[in-house]
């Protein structure tokens, strides 16, 4: 019995001491999006370990409260979300991960909100969100707010490393200000083109590369299409030649393949996040992905 | 001079749980209004039980539960959940949880809960009956611990375990002891002692918990739980109850449109007896005074639930138990069950069939619809 104790303390012992060794190698960074995971890679390069916790394929706003993230923020040095009530489940899991010193950065705060109700929201209008739109990763510009957002927050964990930080993030905002340029050139024909979307996580996207949004294949966000709905879209895409849809990986494609099928438009799948096709591995690979896919189907 | 020691014992404990609560109350202050939710469950229903012949055979409406939630962050270090909730049309409206969590600023990465709260006795009793997918509680939950489930009054302690990926939980309950009394809950016992104004001593209860939760795929979680509960039901005649659980989750979500919860838990009951008590009581409720005896039973519960769309669900649940103080004395009940929530959690309509049987009676089948519906904010789901 008395070995036994001695065992047990001493494997407690020897996990705690694992686990400090582990946590001062490099900076845990745990992201909700694996857009925000790819930006602190960027900013944090060899002094980070990073891990999102949702996949690209999966849909962010419903994400189950599952332990084993838990225990990813338990180990965590920062936590970076995106915020404006797109992840609910975030702050159970902070709560749940018991980790005191876990410091937490919501990435919105110096973000241009769009689509902020200025209206008094309720479930009737689906799931509005009240703080405003909460895609805006989605535009490139917002990549470089996002990036300073991350820096602040490695500074607090490792302050002797800002410069290194400060470096990283400045080369890839050169970087991505080159990029958006090519972007906007090769979007420049295709400006005021209307799309349908399936959900409304593009509205940053849209007003960067100038495209017109018309509709939505949900009726109100977070509600599943009704055959008037689909009805209604089917004589709208027809009036209008609008000849692009747009989907994201999660979405059924029922709806949007029957729309196509009554009207010719094309059915395209857009990732809004970083892994959510195959070959999608960065924030500028998302966008590549995504520009080309819609210059493609818009010239067709 | 051991009663001394006792006390001495009593107050130091007291006085360190009373120092770790202060330590996070008496920081920062906020004065926003907690989050306010009201969930309805209003069902509809016929059965065939001769027990219950007012609603034998008839079309049967009944608001069964509204419950009203209001819950926040009391500082950065705590946070507060309080449930209301009124059964019926004419009963009161009870309080059925009322906590503070203390979440950050303790050592060794403790949380410490005190109030009025569901234990985490087995897995599923946590949850709110307005969640489970097949309407009611378990048989082994009803009679067991009674019909608000496990429930009581006390504080909880609970830490994280150093198991590297693996979550595994230790919880630890010093409680009231009202769960004991669950039993007899039931069968209305405890209402007729308070009526002839009947205080009995209590003594407390305790219980803990330990559970693990594994990643085994990257859509696919599991938990088991092991948990242990005790307490004394009979103060007059010290008679004292173990209770162990075993409990297991699996859950597969590969898409928003499609996920597989299965669940079961089990559940060993042993407890002391006063041979011929329950049958041969006087009327001032006082056993025959001779010697006790000790009577093991067990129970389980096992359901399996299909989202195959993404508003829409089926599945089915098989329950089997023997009664807290009789193995003669057998449960069973089975039910097949489909939901369709229009809009998520906001509102969701559930069909359940279910065949069920008592002993000494005959087996009734009962055809419920439940309509649940919500106002306020939509909470995460927790795994």
């Amino acid at each position: 019995m008395k070995r036994f104790v001695i065992f047990l303390i001493i494997t407690f012992v020897m996990t705690l001491a694992v686990d400090y060794a582990l946590a001062r190698d490099k900076i845990r960074v745990v992201t909700t999006l694996p857009d925000l995971a790819a930006l602190a890679k960027v900013v944090g390069g060899d002094k980070v370990e990073v891990e999102a916790l949702v996949k690209g394929t999966q849909d962010p706003h419903n994400i189950e409260v599952l332990p084993s993230y838990m225990v990813k923020l338990r180990n965590a040095d920062l936590f970076v979300i995106i915020g404006m009530d797109l992840e609910m489940w975030a702050y159970p899991l902070r709560d749940g991960s018991r980790n005191a010193k876990l410091v937490m950065v919501d990435c919105s705060l110096n973000i241009e909100r769009l689509e902020v109700p200025t209206y008094k929201v309720d479930p009737s209008y689906g799931d509005i969100h009240i703080y405003g739109n909460p895609h805006y990763w989605l535009d490139p510009e917002n990549g470089k707010v996002i990036m300073a957002s991350i820096l602040d927050g490695l500074a607090k964990v490792s302050p002797q490393d800002y410069d290194y930080f400060v470096q990283n993030m400045q080369a890839y905002s050169s970087r991505l200000d080159e990029k958006i340029k090519e972007w906007q050139e090769k979007m420049a024909p295709y400006r005021g083109s209307m799309v349908i979307f399936y959900h409304n996580s593009w509205p940053y996207f849209a007003r960067r590369f100038g495209l017109n949004v018309v509709n939505f294949v949900e009726p109100k966000p977070g509600v599943e299409p009704s055959p008037s709905h689909t009805a209604a879209l089917i004589r709208q895409v027809k009036e209008k030649g609008i000849k692009v849809i747009g989907k994201e990986p999660f979405f059924d494609e029922r709806v949007p393949k029957l729309i196509s099928r009554e009207t010719g438009a094309k059915v395209i799948v857009l990732p809004p996040s970083v892994g959510g096709v195959e070959g999608v591995n960065d924030y500028i690979g998302l966008f590549d992905y995504n520009i080309n896919a819609l210059s493609e189907a818009l010239k067709g | 001079m051991i009663s001394t020691s006792v006390n001495a014992t009593k107050i130091k404990f007291f006085a360190v749980v009373f120092l770790l609560l202060l330590s996070s109350v008496t920081f920062a202050q906020q004065s926003k209004n907690p989050d306010l939710s009201i969930i309805a469950d209003f069902r509809t229903f016929t059965h065939n039980n001769a027990a219950l012949a007012n609603e034998k055979e008839k079309l049967n409406l009944n608001l069964d539960e509204i419950e009203m939630a209001l819950q926040g962050y009391l500082n950065p270090y705590a946070r507060a959940d309080i449930f209301l909730a009124k059964h019926g049309t004419a009963g009161e409206v009870e309080i059925e949880e009322a906590y503070a969590t203390f979440l950050r600023g303790l050592p060794l990465s403790l949380n410490i809960r005190a109030g009025k709260y569901l234990v985490d006795f087995g897995k599923l009793n946590t949850l709110h009956p307005h969640a489970y997918y097949f309407v009611e509680r378990p048989l082994i939950h009803r009679l067991f611990f009674g019909d608000d489930g496990f429930n009581d009054t006390g504080i909880n302690l609970s830490f994280l375990l150093p198991t590297g990926s693996v979550y595994s939980q230790v919880s630890l309950n010093v409680l009231k002891g009202d769960f004991v009394k669950g039993h007899q809950h039931a069968h209305g016992e405890a209402e007729q002692q308070a009526e002839e104004g009947e205080t009995e001593k209590q003594a407390l209860g305790y219980s803990g918990r330990l559970s693990s939760h594994f990643q085994v795929a990257d859509y696919a979680n599991l938990e088991f739980g092991i948990s242990g509960a005790t307490g004394v039901y009979d103060t007059h005649e010290n008679l004292r109850l173990y209770l162990g659980g075993f409990d297991v989750k699996y859950r597969w979500v590969p898409s928003r449109y499609t996920s597989l919860t299965f669940q079961a838990e089990a559940l060993l009951n042993q407890r002391d007896l006063i041979p011929g008590a329950h049958q041969e009581a006087d009327s001032t409720g006082a056993a025959q005074e001779s010697q006790k005896e000790s009577v093991t039973t067990v129970g389980f519960f096992a359901y399996t639930n299909l989202q195959f769309r993404r508003r829409w669900n089926l599945g089915g649940i098989g329950e089997w138990t023997q009664a807290p103080d009789s193995k003669d004395e057998k449960y069973w009940a089975g039910a097949v069950f489909a939901g369709f929530a229009p809009m998520e959690e906001t509102s969701v309509i559930r069909l359940l069939l279910r065949r069920e049987r008592h002993p000494n009676e005959q087996a009734f089948n009962t055809a419920l619809i439940q309509v649940i519906f919500s106002l306020g904010p939509h909470k995460a789901h927790v795994f």
